[in-house]
C-alpha cells in the first residue's frame, strides 16, 4: 500500500464522524488495557475484601463472590477479553484472507472446493456448533481462540474473494499477467496490498464479533472460569445470583456496559474502515 | 376490559417463559424440581437429587430410615434378625394396596429381589442384593424371609433403601431400562403419580389411607424448573410454595427477609474434597499428602465458599454431626511452615530459583487442580487452594473442565479396577455415603469389591486390617471403637483432603406446609415430609 494511499484513507476516515467515534472508544481501551496495572486499585486476583460487599469508597464497585474488587477485575478483564478477542480474529483473517485470495485467483475447482467449504461453516448451525466445540475441547484460553477462529474465518474468506475477483481483470493485473509475470508476483505485488484494507476492516468487524461470542461461552460457563474475562464476570455474577440480590446493579450492569461499548468500538471503526476502502459504499449513508 | 388485558399478558407470559403458571388451590402444593427424573421407577429415576426421593414418594421398601436415617419397620410391620445374623424375617402390613387396586403381598418382595438380580440396570440395587442375599422366600402372603450368605450388619441400612416392585406389573417388563410410562410407575407409596411430562411438570396424587399416614396434599405440583434464577425468583414472589434445589449461601438474607418465605438450614453430608493419586509420585507419599493438608484452610473456604453455611471437613471424613464422629482425628490446622518443612525433608527443593520447588531429581513439578466446570463452588475453591500451595512453592493451577471428562480420568466407567489418570482435583461425594458406618471404607479399602469409591487408589494394609475388622463386626460398642481408630488412621495417612460439608438450605412459604422434616444430612424434601405420623 502507497502512502498517498494510506494518506488518501486517512483522510476519508476522518471525515467520517461515527469512525472517528469508534477510534477514541476503542484508543480508550486500548489505554486501560496497557496500563491496566497502573489503573486497578487492588490486584484482581488477591481476595482483598470479604465476599459481596456493595460498593463503597475502598472498593468502588464492590467485591464479588469471593472477595476480589470488581473493578480491578473489570479493568484486568479488557485485556482479556480484548486481547481474545482479537487474537481469534486475527488468527481468523488470516485463514479468511488466504482462502479468499486463492479462491478467488486460482478460480475453477479450487474455487468450488473452498466456497463450498466455507458455504457449510457458514450454514451450520453456530451457537451449537460452538457450544459442542467449547465443551468438546475443554475450557482454556487457546481453546477459545480455536473455536472463536474455526467459526469466524468464512464469511471474510467470501467478501475478499469477491473482492479478488474484480481485482484480477483490472488492466494492471491483467496486464501483468500478460507480461509474463509470475503467480506469486502478481499476488504479492498487485492482489494482496489491495484487499489488505479490506482485510484490515474485516478484521476489525470479527474482532467486535469474537469479543460478543467470547462473553456469551465464557457466561454460559464454557469459557476459561479462571480467566478474569467480563464474560467470566457475568458468569460468576449470575451463578451466585446477582440478579436476585440486587449487586447485579453493580456486577452485572458494568461488565455488560464495557462489552456493549467495546462491541460499539469495533462497530463504528470497521464501517467506517469498511466505507473508506469500498468506494462503492461510499455515498450509501 | 381490564381483565382482557390481564388474561393476554398472562397468556403472552406464559408464551415467553414457557413455565405453567401454577394456581394455589386448597390441599395442593407446588414444588420445584430443579432437575427432571424420568418417570421415577427405580430403574429409571435420575439418581440423586431430587430423583430418589421423588422416587420414595412413589414407592416404599421394607424399612424406611427415619430423620435421623436409622431404620424403621415400613412396609415390614417387624423385621427381626436370627442371633446368628443370618437370618432377617419380615412381617408385612396389614391390608397394603398397590395404586391400582392389586393387593400388596409376600409374592411381591421375592419377585423384586429377584428382579434386580436378573435386571441389573439399577445396580444401586442389585449391588447389595447380590453381595449379601442367599435367597429370598415368601413363607405366606404376609411373611418374608431372607437368608444371608454371610454377617452383613450394613444389610439392614441397604433395607432402606431397596424399592419394592409389584410383580403384576414387571413380570411381564423384560427391557425395564426403557420402560418409561407413567402407566408402569405403581407403586404403595403416599403419592401415586398421574402425570409426568418429561422437563416440564409431575402431578401426584394423595394415596388416601395411606399405612404410615394420611398425606398432606391432594395434589403435589412438581413444575421442572432447570434456571436456578428462575427457579428461585418463582418462590421469591410465592409462585411455588418450596423448591428441590437447597439455597445458595448468599441468598438466605435475602430470602429470610421475605415475609412468610421461612429457611431452614442444617448439616449436610455432602462432601467437597481434595483428591490425590496416591498411586504416582509426589503423591504416593504420605508426607507429601500431608504437606498439602497443612497448606489448606478449612475455615476459611468455609468463609468464602459458603459464607460460613458449612462445617469445617474432618480429616476423618465423617461429618461433625453424625453420631460417629471423632473429635481427636488429626486435623491439619494451616501451618505454612510445618508444610514447607515436610516439603524440604522430602527434598523437594526450589532449585532453579523460579519459586516453585522440583522433583528432588531436579525436574519439573506441576499438577493442575482439576475441577468440574461449571460449578461456582468448585471452580473457586480450586483457585483459592491453588493460591495457597503456591505458598508453600507448589505449582498446581486451578484448571476446570468438562464434568463427564473429569470423571473420564477419575474414576473411568465408573469403576476403580479401570485405574486413573489425574494428579489432584476437586471432587465431592453425596450424603449417603456417610448415612452409615460402613460408607467411607468404600473410598480407601484397596479391595476394590469393598474399596468401589477408592477413586484415588489409596492403599494402607493397615487400613485394610481395620476396615475388615469394622465390616465383621455386628457389636454395637466394638464397632464405635474401631470407627474412632479409622477416622485417626483416615487422618494420618491422608488419602485425601476433606475440604468443607456444605450445608443443606431449603426455603418455603409456611402457609403452604409448615409440617416439614429435616432429614439429617440431606434436607426436607422427603417421604416423612408428606404424610402426618402422628394422626
Amino acid at each position: 500500500m502507497s502512502t498517498s494511499r494510506l494518506r488518501e484513507i486517512l483522510k476519508t476516515f476522518r471525515r467520517n464522524p461515527l469512525g472517528v467515534v469508534g477510534v477514541s472508544i476503542l484508543c480508550a481501551f486500548l489505554f486501560v488495557t496497557v496500563f491496566a496495572d497502573v489503573i486497578s486499585p487492588y490486584d484482581p486476583y488477591e481476595r482483598v475484601g470479604k465476599p459481596f460487599e456493595k460498593p463503597s469508597t475502598t472498593h468502588l464497585l464492590g467485591t464479588n463472590d469471593i472477595g476480589q474488587d470488581l473493578l480491578s477485575e473489570m479493568i484486568h478483564g479488557a485485556r482479556i477479553s480484548l486481547g481474545l478477542g482479537f487474537v481469534a480474529a486475527t488468527i481468523a483473517m488470516t485463514i479468511g484472507t488466504v482462502v479468499g485470495v486463492v479462491a478467488g485467483y486460482a478460480g475453477g475447482i479450487v474455487d468450488t472446493i473452498l466456497m463450498r467449504m466455507v458455504d457449510i461453516v457458514l450454514v451450520i448451525p453456530f451457537l451449537p456448533l460452538m457450544i459442542l466445540l467449547a465443551a468438546l475441547l475443554g475450557p482454556s484460553f487457546w481453546n477459545l481462540v480455536l473455536v472463536l477462529s474455526v467459526i469466524i474465518w468464512a464469511r471474510p474468506a467470501r467478501v475478499i474473494r469477491a473482492q479478488v475477483l474484480s481485482l484480477k481483470e483490472r488492466g494492471h493485473v491483467v496486464a501483468a499477467r500478460s507480461t509474463g509475470g509470475t503467480v506469486a508476483h502478481i499476488l504479492f505485488h498487485h492482489v494482496i496490498p489491495a484487499v489488505l484494507p479490506l482485510s484490515l476492516a474485516q478484521l476489525i468487524l470479527a474482532t467486535r464479533t469474537t469479543i460478543l461470542i467470547e462473553a456469551s461461552l465464557s457466561f454460559l460457563g464454557l469459557g476459561d472460569p479462571i480467566s478474569k474475562s467480563w464474560g467470566t464476570i457475568l458468569y460468576y455474577a449470575q451463578a451466585r445470583s446477582a440478579f436476585l440480590t440486587g449487586a447485579w446493579l453493580w456486577w452485572i450492569l458494568p461488565p455488560g456496559l464495557l462489552i456493549s461499548a467495546a462491541v460499539l468500538g469495533f462497530a463504528f471503526t470497521g464501517y467506517a474502515l469498511e466505507e473508506t476502502v469500498n468506494p462503492r459504499l461510499r455515498g450509501r449513508r | 376490559m381490564n381483565k382482557r388485558i390481564l388474561v393476554l399478558g398472562l397468556a403472552l407470559a406464559l408464551l415467553i417463559t414457557g413455565i405453567p403458571i401454577l394456581v394455589h388451590a386448597a390441599g395442593t402444593i407446588r414444588i420445584a424440581a430443579h432437575l427432571d427424573s424420568l418417570n421415577l421407577t427405580p430403574f429409571n429415576y435420575v439418581t440423586g437429587t431430587p430423583g430418589y426421593r421423588k422416587m420414595t414418594l412413589v414407592y416404599d421398601s421394607l424399612l424406611y430410615g427415619d430423620a435421623d436415617n436409622i431404620p424403621q419397620p415400613w412396609l415390614a410391620e417387624t423385621a427381626e434378625l436370627s442371633e446368628d445374623g443370618l437370618l432377617w424375617t419380615f412381617v408385612l402390613r396389614e391390608g397394603i394396596t398397590w395404586h391400582d387396586g392389586e393387593p400388596f403381598t409376600a409374592y411381591d418382595v421375592k419377585f423384586t429381589f429377584e428382579y434386580y438380580l436378573e435386571y441389573t440396570g439399577a445396580g444401586r440395587f442389585t449391588g447389595p442384593i447380590a453381595r449379601a442375599v442367599d435367597r429370598v422366600w415368601a413363607y405366606d402372603d404376609r411373611t418374608v424371609k431372607i437368608y444371608l450368605k454371610q454377617e452383613e450388619p450394613a444389610f439392614r441400612f441397604d433395607l432402606t433403601d431397596i424399592p419394592i416392585l409389584p410383580r403384576h406389573i414387571w413380570k411381564d417388563i423384560t427391557d425395564p431400562d426403557n420402560a418409561l410410562d407413567v402407566s408402569v410407575t405403581v407403586g404403595t407409596g403416599p403419592y401415586k403419580l398421574v402425570e409426568w411430562r418429561e422437563a416440564e411438570i409431575y402431578r401426584f396424587e394423595a394415596n388416601h389411607g395411606y399405612f404410615m399416614g394420611e398425606p398432606y396434599f391432594d395434589t403435589v405440583i412438581m413444575p421442572v424448573i432447570l434456571d436456578s434464577t428462575a427457579l428461585f425468583t418463582a418462590l421469591k414472589v410465592g409462585e411455588i410454595d418450596a423448591a428441590t434445589l437447597s439455597v445458595s449461601a448468599e441468598l438466605v438474607a435475602e430470602f429470610e427477609a421475605v415475609d412468610g418465605l421461612e429457611v431452614i438450614a442444617g448439616p449436610g453430608y455432602r462432601s467437597l474434597t481434595l483428591k490425590m493419586n496416591n498411586g504416582i509420585p509426589p503423591f504416593d507419599d504420605v508426607e507429601f499428602r500431608q504437606a498439602v493438608a497443612y497448606a489448606i484452610d478449612s475455615q476459611d473456604l468455609v468463609d468464602t465458599i459458603q459464607l460460613g453455611y458449612a462445617a469445617l471437613g474432618n480429616m476423618g471424613y465423617f461429618h461433625p454431626a453424625t453420631p460417629w464422629f471423632n473429635p481427636e482425628a488429626e486435623q491439619y490446622e494451616q501451618d505454612f511452615a510445618a508444610a514447607n518443612a515436610l516439603l524440604d525433608g522430602l527434598g523437594y527443593l526450589d532449585v532453579d530459583g523460579d519459586g516453585m520447588r522440583e522433583y528432588p531429581d531436579g525436574s519439573e513439578l506441576s499438577f493442575p487442580i482439576l475441577c468440574r466446570a461449571g460449578t461456582a463452588q468448585r471452580t473457586r475453591s480450586a483457585e483459592i487452594i491453588s493460591d495457597w500451595l503456591a505458598e508453600v512453592g507448589l505449582d498446581f493451577p486451578a484448571q476446570p473442565m468438562e464434568w463427564t471428562a473429569q470423571v473420564g480420568l477419575f474414576w473411568p466407567d465408573f469403576n476403580v479396577r479401570n485405574g486413573r489418570d489425574y494428579g489432584l482435583g476437586i471432587w465431592g461425594w453425596s450424603p449417603p455415603a456417610m448415612f452409615t458406618p460402613w460408607g467411607p471404607i468404600e473410598m480407601v479399602h484397596s479391595d476394590p469389591d469393598y474399596g468401589w469409591l477408592n477413586i484415588q487408589g489409596f492403599a494402607d494394609p493397615d487400613m485394610d486390617a481395620l476396615c475388615d475388622d469394622i465390616l465383621a463386626t455386628s457389636d454395637q460398642a466394638e464397632l464405635e471403637i474401631l470407627i474412632d481408630e479409622f477416622q485417626v488412621l483416615m487422618a494420618d495417612g491422608v488419602p485425601f483432603v476433606t475440604l468443607f460439608y456444605a450445608d443443606v438450605i431449603f426455603a418455603y412459604w409456611a402457609d403452604a406446609h409448615d409440617q416439614w422434616v429435616f432429614r439429617k444430612g440431606e434436607g426436607i424434601h422427603d417421604k416423612l415430609s408428606m404424610i402426618d405420623m402422628e394422626g
